[in-house]
C-alpha cells in the first residue's frame, strides 16, 4: 500500500482525496477512525492521525467531536478545482517535454486524442 | 500479594516435589536398610544420622540453585534482586526447620526399630539445635558462594568464597558429629558453638546480599 | 518520560554504550535501531534494571529503574535469551507472569498461544529458536507493561509468524497504548509501525527523530561527476558510487524546493532513497559518524 520513499501521512492523505476524487468517499461520509486506519494499514496511528489532520487543515475532512471525521461537503469541488490547476503543469506540460525530447510532434498528439484511441 | 512471598510460592511450589520425592527414598531406603541391619547384627548400627549429615549439604545446593536458576527468571517478571533474596531466604530458612525436624525424628524412630533406649528429648532436640544451625548455614555458605561468583566472574568469585564458605566452617568445626549424631569433640560449649555459628551465617547474609544487590543479570545460569 | 543522560555502559577495555542522551515520550512505540552489537541491548538492559550504567543515569518519570519495586514491576524486558528455567514449561513460566504482572491479560496470552501454535507443556529448554520467541512475545505483549521492550523478538520467527506479531502488538497497542521499545535491525518489516526512530552505532546515538521524517531524509543524486561532486560539496554525503563519468551520491538531509530545482536545472536527477538503505548507510563500517552531522 505504502512505499517507504515519502512520508506515510503524506500518502494516506492523497489516498483519500483520491478516494473523493473518484467518489468512493462522498461528502458527509464517514472516514474510517485513525485506530481503524492504523490497524487496516499496519501502520503507526500516530501517522495516520499526522494524515488527517492534514486533511482537516486543508479542508477536506471535518470532525464531529466524539463521533469521527467526515466528507466536507465540498471537499470534491475543492479538489477537484486543485487538480484541474495542477492537470496543465503537472501532466501536460511535462508530456509535451517528454514528446519534444521523442520527436513527436503536437499534430501528432492531436490527432491521437481526437482519434479516441481509447 | 507482595514479590517475596510471591518468590517464596513460586520456590516452594517448583522445587517441594523433588525435595519431597528425594526425602523421600532416603527415609525409605534407611527404613530398609535398618530392618536389615536389626537382623542381620547385634547390635544394630545406626544408618540414619549417616545419611541425614548429607540434608545440609544439599541444601547448600538449593541455595545455589536458586541463584543460579531463579535469580534471572524473576528479574525478567519484574522483582527486584532484594525481593527475591528474601523470597529465596524465607525458602532456605523453611527447608532447614523442615529437614531441623525431620533429622531428631528420624532418629528416634531409629531407635524405636532397633529397640533401643537412651534417645531423650534432650538428645532430640540438641539434634534439631545442631542441624538447624548447620542447614542455615550451609544454605548461607552456598547462597555467598554463588553470589560471588554471579556478581563478580569466576575469578573475582573465587576470592570472595573464602568469606563465603565461613558458615560451614563455623559448624564443621565447633559442631562436629559422629555417625550417631553426637558432638564428637567440644571445643566450646554447645550453647556458644550454635552462636559462634549462627553469627557467621549472618555476617555471611550480609555479604550475599551485597554481593547480589547489584548484580547484573546474567543471560545464562553463571555465564 | 524516559531520560537516558550520558548513558555509558563498559566491559572492561570494551564500551558497549558511549554517552546516549535522549529522552522518550511515552505512549509511542520507538524503534531502536542497531547493526549486531552496536550497543542496542547493553542500552536496554540498563534501562530495564538489568544492569547499573558505567556511568550516566537512566530515569523513568524522574526515578532510577534499578531495584526500584513500583518501576521494575511495569517494566518488561524480553530479551533473545529468554530469561527463563530451561527445565520449566512454557505453561509455568506464563503462570508466574500471569501472578506477578499487574496488568496480565490472560484472554490475550491464551490467544497469542493459540497463534504461534505454542504447546504450554513443552519445556522451554526444548522450544525451537522460533518458538522461543514467540514465547517471549506472548510474555511481551500479554504483560501489557507500562514500559514494554522487545529486544530482537523476532529471531528464528518465520515470516509468517513475525507478521502476526506485529499484527498482534500493533493491534493490542491501538487498544492499550503504552511505551514500547522494538530493537531490530529489519527496519523495511517494522518502520511502518514505529512512530520514532532512534539510531545507535557504535554505542553512539546518530539519529532519534520521527519515522516519517526520517524516512524522508536520504536523497540519491545522479548525474555527470562534476556537476554532483559540486552540488554534493558541503553536504553530508552517505555513499557514493561512479560508472564511468556518471556518479551517484547518496545524501544525508532533505532538500528544499529551491534545492531541488537547483539540481535538476544542473541536469541532475533525484531519487528518494529507501528507510533500509538509509539505515545501511547511516551505520555502515566505513562511516564515520560526525560526517553525518
Amino acid at each position: 500500500m505504502f512505499d517507504d520513499r515519502s512520508p506515510i501521512y503524506q500518502q494516506i492523505a492523497e489516498s483519500i482525496k483520491d478516494d473523493v476524487l473518484r467518489g468512493t468517499l462522498k461528502e458527509d461520509d464517514q472516514v474510517m477512525s485513525t485506530n481503524q486506519y492504523a490497524a487496516f494499514f499496519q501502520i503507526n496511528p500516530a501517522t495516520a492521525a499526522k494524515g488527517f489532520a492534514q486533511l482537516v487543515e486543508e479542508g477536506v475532512l471535518y470532525k464531529k467531536r466524539g463521533i469521527g471525521m467526515f466528507v466536507s461537503p465540498d471537499a470534491r469541488a475543492r479538489l477537484r478545482g486543485q487538480r484541474q490547476e495542477r492537470f496543465f503543469t503537472d501532466v501536460v506540460d511535462r508530456m509535451l517535454d517528454e514528446a519534444r525530447v521523442i520527436g513527436v510532434s503536437v499534430e501528432e498528439i492531436k490527432k491521437h486524442i481526437d482519434g479516441g484511441n481509447r | 500479594m507482595n514479590a517475596r512471598r510471591q518468590v517464596t510460592e513460586h520456590l516452594l511450589r517448583t522445587y517441594r516435589p523433588v525435595l519431597i520425592w528425594f526425602t523421600g527414598i532416603f527415609v525409605v531406603g534407611v527404613v530398609i536398610a535398618d530392618i536389615v541391619a536389626a537382623r542381620v547384627a547385634d547390635p544394630a548400627p545406626g544408618i540414619w544420622m549417616y545419611v541425614a549429615i548429607a540434608f545440609r549439604y544439599w541444601i547448600g545446593i538449593i541455595a545455589v540453585i536458586f541463584i543460579a536458576n531463579n535469580l534471572r527468571q524473576f528479574v525478567a517478571v519484574g522483582v527486584t534482586r532484594r525481593d527475591f533474596m528474601a523470597g529465596a531466604l524465607v525458602v532456605g530458612v523453611l527447608a532447614s526447620v523442615a529437614f531441623a525436624v525431620l533429622v531428631p525424628l528420624g532418629h528416634g524412630i531409629e531407635y524405636a526399630i532397633h529397640g533401643g533406649s537412651g534417645f531423650s528429648a534432650a538428645t532430640g532436640f540438641r539434634e534439631f539445635a545442631v542441624t538447624l544451625v548447620a542447614c542455615l548455614a550451609s544454605f548461607i555458605a552456598g547462597s555467598a558462594a554463588c553470589s560471588g561468583i554471579y556478581r563478580f566472574g569466576a575469578w573475582g568469585g573465587l576470592a570472595l568464597i573464602i568469606p563465603a564458605l565461613l558458615p560451614a566452617a563455623a559448624t564443621t568445626i565447633f559442631l562436629p558429629t559422629d555417625s550417631d549424631g553426637q558432638l564428637i569433640a567440644q571445643y566450646l560449649p554447645l550453647s556458644l558453638a550454635l552462636t559462634v555459628s549462627l553469627v557467621a551465617t549472618a555476617a555471611v547474609t550480609v555479604l550475599s546480599h551485597w554481593e547480589l544487590k547489584d548484580a547484573t543479570i546474567r543471560r545464562s545460569a553463571l555465564g | 518520560m524516559i531520560s537516558l543522560r550520558d548513558l555509558t555502559v563498559r566491559y572492561g577495555a570494551t564500551t558497549a554504550v558511549e554517552s546516549i542522551s535522549v529522552d522518550l515520550a511515552p505512549g509511542k512505540i520507538y524503534g531502536l535501531l542497531g547493526r549486531n552489537g552496536s550497543g542496542k541491548t547493553s542500552l536496554l538492559s540498563v534501562l530495564s534494571a538489568y544492569r547499573k550504567p558505567s556511568s550516566g543515569s537512566v530515569t523513568i518519570d524522574g526515578s532510577d529503574p534499578f531495584e526500584n519495586r513500583a518501576l521494575m514491576r511495569d517494566i518488561v524486558f524480553v530479551r533473545d535469551a529468554l530469561d527463563a528455567v530451561e527445565g520449566d514449561r512454557a505453561g509455568t513460566l506464563l503462570d508466574l507472569h500471569a501472578r506477578m504482572r499487574p496488568c496480565w491479560d490472560a484472554e490475550l496470552a491464551a490467544k497469542l498461544v493459540a497463534t504461534f501454535e505454542l504447546d504450554p507443556r513443552k519445556r522451554i529448554g526444548a522450544l525451537s529458536r522460533g518458538q522461543r520467541s514467540s514465547l517471549g512475545v506472548v510474555i511481551g505483549l500479554a504483560s501489557r507493561a507500562p514500559l514494554t521492550i522487545l529486544d530482537e523478538a523476532y529471531l528464528g520467527m518465520d515470516a509468517a509468524a513475525r507478521m502476526a506479531f506485529y499484527r498482534e502488538m500493533l493491534a493490542d497497542y491501538l487498544e492499550h497504548p503504552r511505551t514500547i521499545i522494538l530493537s531490530t535491525h529489519l527496519i523495511q518489516e517494522v518502520a511502518d509501525l514505529l512512530e520514532e526512530v532512534v539510531i545507535i552505532d557504535r554505542g553512539r546515538l546518530v539519529v532519534h527523530e520521527d519515522t516519517d521524517t526520517f524516512r524522508s531524509r536520504g536523497v540519491a543524486v545522479t548525474g555527470a561527476a562534476e556537476t554532483v561532486d559540486a552540488f554534493a560539496a558541503g553536504r553530508a554525503v552517505l555513499a557514493e558510487q561512479s560508472l564511468g563519468g556518471t556518479r551517484q551520491v547518496t545524501l544525508y538531509g532533505a532538500l528544499d524546493a529551491d534545492e531541488r530545482r537547483q539540481a535538476e536545472s544542473a541536469g541532475l536527477s533525484l531519487s528518494p532513497v529507501g528507510i533500509q538503505d538509509l539505515f545501511v548507510h547511516l551505520t555502515s563500517p566505513e562511516r564515520t559518524l560526525e560526517a553525518a552531522r
